[in-house]
């Protein structure tokens, strides 16, 4: 090993030539640290500390075991928090999915327009959420918002959508829906020039209808995409924050409160640090788990063209 | 007969498909519409009837009120300097990485690769509560650095640009090594320029995510004069609280608008960078 390095040391002029065994690694260096100090190191401290009662008034962590996660599991709104962000997966994730493919396979059989509807349904992606919760609380207003503005011209009388707990989490689910629909018909289109056309050509002569020849051809060959696809509606589902905080601060009276937010209540509202890191523990743990499982069952469904 | 029937069966499906995204293009785009023109009016006109859509007064001093009433041009500022910050310091970082991963070969590559891409599916949401911690240690707390710090590395750009690397024939790289270059030389005059789509890529993305961050700066950032557009905005629209709706539009409009104009001279590229990521063959 040493005479390889000392070897090397002599062949070519030292640690940076070609052959140089630590090289690589050194590569690595710069993006390992910000790595290391910033993803890795944080959620071990977090697995760790979860196990202490901290808050800002105490001078000392306390050790506690695993009471931390005792409190959450035995806290109905917690319950009640997980509730409302299986709702949000389960409400978003498939009306996303459905409707993005659907509206890229259309885009993808037209010629006419095709920059037009690409771009306008692209747009609302750029809007930061922020702006976009704003828009929408202004849409939603029960007097001057233009959706019960349009019901009423249609003689439907409106509501006041964020401020009804029996529709304030479906009312952020469809503003979620708004912003981030655009960025997945990109990535199904993308994934639907990878098809050879020939293959619908001839389920056309062999007389397939429409749905037929999506259902057989293009979902098959689009599993590639479809995974990423699901896979970053999980993550985005468990991020879910901005929305909330702007639109509803979780009310009323908790029907929009979802994990991030409730985490930012516990800590940077309670200074409750101990929940806040066994929280955090709970949400890497449930990503992890989450997303293996589906790689796992999806990947062996991917067939390849 | 049976052909002509046919046929205009055909028509009237590629009728309904253009209804169909006409509809969802409308959906897309209205409520910016709305918001644009609500921004120019003067207040009392939200209140009047119909829809709205179209301003018969005007009133763009709005945008002038909402400069006095926060300090969005410090906002606009801090925005540049994050976002600029960050993509570079993304691909200064990412890109030896990927470099590395996709044509050295050394060992622990497989777990290592593992490693640094596992980081896409740690969203900083997940791991505020650690992180908020490491930056108070740092003596952090409330600066632009660290709203630019816990996003340089990238695991979805390493992935990216690696997957892109992969692909450029080793051929290449051999004879660029035959006449005497190094690895750096390698990288700037070889993989870069061959990987120019993807790093645009990946840097268009960079810009609008970053631009569009909220909740870290939230976290993170204590005074106005640190503060991005995004997390000015919900400031302000507190600060606010729902009086006026045409400040409160133009607000919203004044920080969607540098991506969107951004977004139409660039249009086609962006769309098209887009799609090549997805591209997700080995």
């Amino acid at each position: 090993m040493l005479h390889n390095i000392i070897q090397n040391y002599k062949d070519e002029s030292g640690l940076l030539s070609y052959k140089s065994k630590f090289l690589p690694y050194l590569f690595l260096i710069p993006s390992g640290i910000f790595l290391v100090v910033f993803t890795y190191y944080p959620i071990f401290r977090s697995f760790y500390l979860s196990l202490f009662d901290n808050n800002l008034w105490m001078p000392e962590p306390q050790y506690v075991g695993l009471e931390n996660f005792r409190i959450l599991f035995n806290d109905p709104l917690f319950m009640r928090v997980i509730r409302n962000n299986l709702i949000y997966l389960i409400g978003t994730i498939p009306v996303i999915i459905g409707l993005s493919l659907f509206i890229a396979i259309l885009i993808n059989e037209k010629s006419k327009f095709r920059e037009f509807y690409e771009a306008s349904i692209f747009t609302p992606t750029l809007v930061p959420m922020a702006a976009a919760a704003m828009l929408w609380v202004f849409i939603y207003n029960p007097d001057i918002g233009i959706l019960n503005r349009i019901l009423r011209a249609l003689g439907i009388s409106g509501r006041a959508w964020i401020n009804s707990s029996r529709t304030a989490l479906p009312s952020l689910m469809i503003v979620m829906i708004w912003k981030n629909l655009g960025y997945f018909v990109i990535l199904f289109l993308a994934g639907l020039q990878n098809i050879n056309f020939s293959l619908y050509e001839s389920a056309k002569i062999n007389g397939a209808s429409w749905f037929q020849k999506h259902f057989y051809i293009t979902l098959p060959l689009i599993t590639p995409t479809l995974v990423f696809v699901i896979i970053v509606n999980i993550i985005e589902s468990f991020r879910v924050f901005d929305i909330v905080h702007i639109m509803t601060q979780g009310g009323p009276a908790n029907a929009t409160n979802v994990f991030v937010y409730y985490i930012y209540q516990q800590t940077f509202r309670y200074w409750d640090l101990g929940l806040g890191n066994a929280l955090t523990t709970i949400l890497v743990i449930v990503l992890f788990i989450t997303i293996i499982l589906v790689m796992r069952s999806l990947s062996k469904r991917i067939q390849y063209g | 007969m049976k052909i002509k029937l046919a046929k205009i069966k055909e028509k009237m499906g590629h009728l309904l498909g253009h209804a169909i995204l006409m509809f969802i293009a409308l959906i897309a785009i209205v409520p910016l519409i709305w918001a644009l023109s609500t921004s120019i009016q003067p207040s009392h006109a939200v209140f009047g009837q119909g829809i709205g859509l179209i301003p018969t007064e005007f009133r763009f001093e709005n945008y002038l009120d909402i400069l006095n009433a926060a300090p969005f041009g410090t906002y606009l500022i801090n925005t540049i300097i994050v976002v600029t910050f960050t993509v570079i310091m993304q691909l200064l970082v990412i890109i030896p990485a990927a470099y590395a991963f996709a044509k050295l070969e050394f060992f622990g590559r497989d777990v290592l690769f593992f490693i640094f891409i596992a980081q896409m599916l740690l969203p900083l949401q997940a791991i505020v509560v650690p992180n908020y911690d490491v930056m108070r240690v740092l003596g952090l707390i409330n600066t632009r650095t660290a709203m630019v710090l816990p996003f340089i590395a990238s695991g979805y750009g390493t992935f990216l640009i690696r997957q892109q690397f992969k692909q450029i024939p080793e051929s290449l790289i051999e004879s660029a090594r035959i006449d005497g270059a190094g690895h750096f030389t390698i990288l700037k005059h070889v993989m870069i320029p061959l990987s120019k789509p993807i790093i645009t890529a990946f840097s268009l993305i960079s810009i609008v995510i970053h631009w569009n961050d909220y909740f870290w700066p939230l976290i993170i950032t204590e005074t106005p004069s640190v503060r991005t557009l995004a997390i000015g905005l919900g400031m302000f629209v507190q600060q606010e609280s729902g009086a006026d709706w045409t400040l409160l539009m133009a607000g919203t409009m004044f920080i969607v608008m540098p991506l969107l104009i951004f977004f139409i001279f660039n249009q086609r590229i962006f769309i098209e960078s887009l799609m090549i990521k997805s591209g997700m063959k080995e």
